[in-house]
């Protein structure tokens, strides 16, 4: 599972920066390195979003279903199995791809270089793989 | 004159050669267990993380950094390219470890040699020249990261050694150092300074060589090719501590196919076999057993190495967290000494091979041996096939 993920600043383009209003997730490690966009499930301020990769183009969407509202459960995940299994066939999931480039879990930041990730047709919201 | 390249946190610098955005960044590499740091970069270093720190402990010091897991085989393939460049300028170039080399070089070189490697790899280093080995990997370290440092008279000598630790000196680690400083020699320039009788008395040979590199006389050579091994020896850490004899069994099974491949690799066959187990409770216990003939073979060797199991692992309730196989008495796979009693059967040869040629066209590990079946979490994981001891070629670690 994955608290959160980061993607370089630079992959985002600029109509969605603006769009998304994304500036209030920027964040730089330190003075020298690239600025990364930080997508926390944990960040209670505001809804949480989530880059995606869906029929080659890169979208925000809305992160799970932490509000509760709808059909779906209140979580940003599900298991794999449970995919597998076709729990969630009544959502059409389909497969996107999440561009990250650091993951978020227990606090510590990891390296990722590949993932794929499945996410609702009918409200593209994701869970992860 | 000797120089000597050592890589500016190799593994570190390898990440960023593959992954330009963690340039800048504080980044440590995990071990295969993925729980602790193996190496560091500077700016992790900075904020207080020491090699060998659980992750757990680095992240409330450096909460920003990031961690990758170790990948050996890429560490591997930077290694050979600065191997090649450093050879396409020394005609003598020892491969002493996967980040650092020795070659014969005139005081000119440093810079560029560094510059062709820092061009050609993108990995920074450090170069050093001195006119022995020891001076010119000490001057090195010194003028760490990307310097370079040139010992050309006996005042750069003088200056290097003053008052530097006399652990810094590789070859002198904490017993010895303890040992030293019981006679109040603590620095290298007291050590450089003593009566050479009195460090062979106290270190041995091995001491008295240092003595005379580190007074300018060379006495260790550039080595192009490793010596014959006395030892060869795989395991390490299994991961957490376990007292679960199917899957300690296991590990005994994994690092005997591991040492067999080993081996092979060096057309040697083996006399002896120890087992070494270090548990979380108790002082490390080994035995050895002697072969029925010189062999290689996996069954024999996983066979012996399986029999000491129970006769070490005492009391077999403790848990084990280290361990290795270790195969001794070694000679090349043409002298072998063939058993009286007991002989490979023409089958298991068969299979032996037939598993060989599968591994080598499939991939590392794709068959083997069902006793590893409980390892699976270790399967899993494409961190494990590769291990730094799969680097061959190296002099020294």
């Amino acid at each position: 599972m994955c608290r959160g993920i980061s993607i370089l600043r630079n992959r985002i383009r600029q109509e969605l920066f603006e769009e998304y209003e994304l500036a209030r997730l920027v964040h730089r490690r330190s003075e020298a390195t690239e600025e990364e966009l930080w997508f926390d499930f944990a960040d209670r301020t505001k809804t949480v979003l989530l880059p995606i990769i869906h029929d080659g183009q890169l979208l925000i969407r809305e992160w799970g279903n932490r509000g509760g509202q709808g059909k779906l459960p209140k979580t940003g995940w599900c298991k794999q199995e449970s995919l597998v299994a076709g729990k969630w066939r009544w959502l059409s999931p389909e497969p996107v791809e999440i561009p990250a480039n650091f993951g978020l879990e227990k606090g510590i930041w990891f390296q990722v270089t590949e993932g794929m990730f499945t996410c609702s047709r009918r409200r593209l919201r994701t869970t992860t793989r | 004159m000797i120089g000597h390249v050592d890589a500016d946190c190799f593994y570190v610098s390898a990440e960023r050669v593959r992954h330009p955005h963690l340039r800048a960044m504080a980044m440590g590499v995990l071990g295969n267990h993925g729980a602790c740091i193996i190496a560091k970069s500077y700016e992790m270093k900075a904020a207080g993380v020491t090699t060998g720190m659980p992750i757990w402990e680095a992240r409330p010091i450096c909460p920003n950094g990031v961690y990758l897991k170790r990948d050996f085989e890429w560490y591997e393939i930077l290694s050979r390219k600065m191997l090649g460049i450093v050879q396409s300028l020394s005609p003598r170039v020892e491969f002493y470890s996967i980040d650092e080399f020795f070659f014969t070089a005139e005081l000119s070189d440093a810079k560029q040699v560094q510059q062709a490697l820092v061009e050609g790899v993108g990995v920074p280093v450090s170069v050093g020249i001195a006119p022995t080995k020891t001076l010119a990997k000490l001057i090195s370290d010194t003028v760490k990261p990307l310097g370079c440092g040139v010992i050309a008279n006996e005042d750069d000598r003088q200056r290097l050694l003053r008052g530097k630790p006399v652990t810094e000196i590789t070859g002198i680690a904490r017993r010895s150092g303890e040992r030293l400083a019981k006679h109040g020699i603590t620095t290298c320039d007291q050590f450089a300074n003593a009566d050479r009788a009195f460090i062979r008395w106290l270190l041995t040979k091995r001491g008295e060589d240092l003595w005379w590199e580190l007074n300018g006389t060379p006495v260790q050579p550039i080595m192009q090719t490793r010596p014959e091994h006395k030892f060869v020896s795989r395991g390490g850490s299994i991961g957490a501590a376990s007292a679960d004899p199917a899957r300690v069994a296991a590990f005994v099974a994994r690092n005997s196919e591991r040492l067999v491949e080993a081996l092979n690799h060096y057309r040697i066959v083996c006399d002896s076999v120890t087992l070494s187990l270090l548990f979380t409770n108790l002082p490390e216990r080994a035995a050895r057993v002697s072969m029925l003939g010189s062999t290689a073979d996996y069954e024999s060797v996983s066979q012996a190495a399986l029999w000491l199991l129970p006769r070490v692992w005492q009391p077999p309730t403790s848990p084990v967290h280290y361990m290795h196989v270790i195969a001794g008495g070694l000679r090349p796979c043409g002298h072998r000494q063939l058993s009286l009693f007991d002989q490979q059967s023409s089958r298991s040869i068969k299979l032996a091979e037939m598993k060989r040629k599968i591994n080598q066209a499939v991939g590392r590990f794709a068959i083997q041996t069902a006793l590893t079946l409980p390892l699976r979490d270790v399967h899993r994981d494409p961190a494990n096939d590769y291990d730094i001891c799969d680097v061959y070629g190296k002099t020294c670690f």
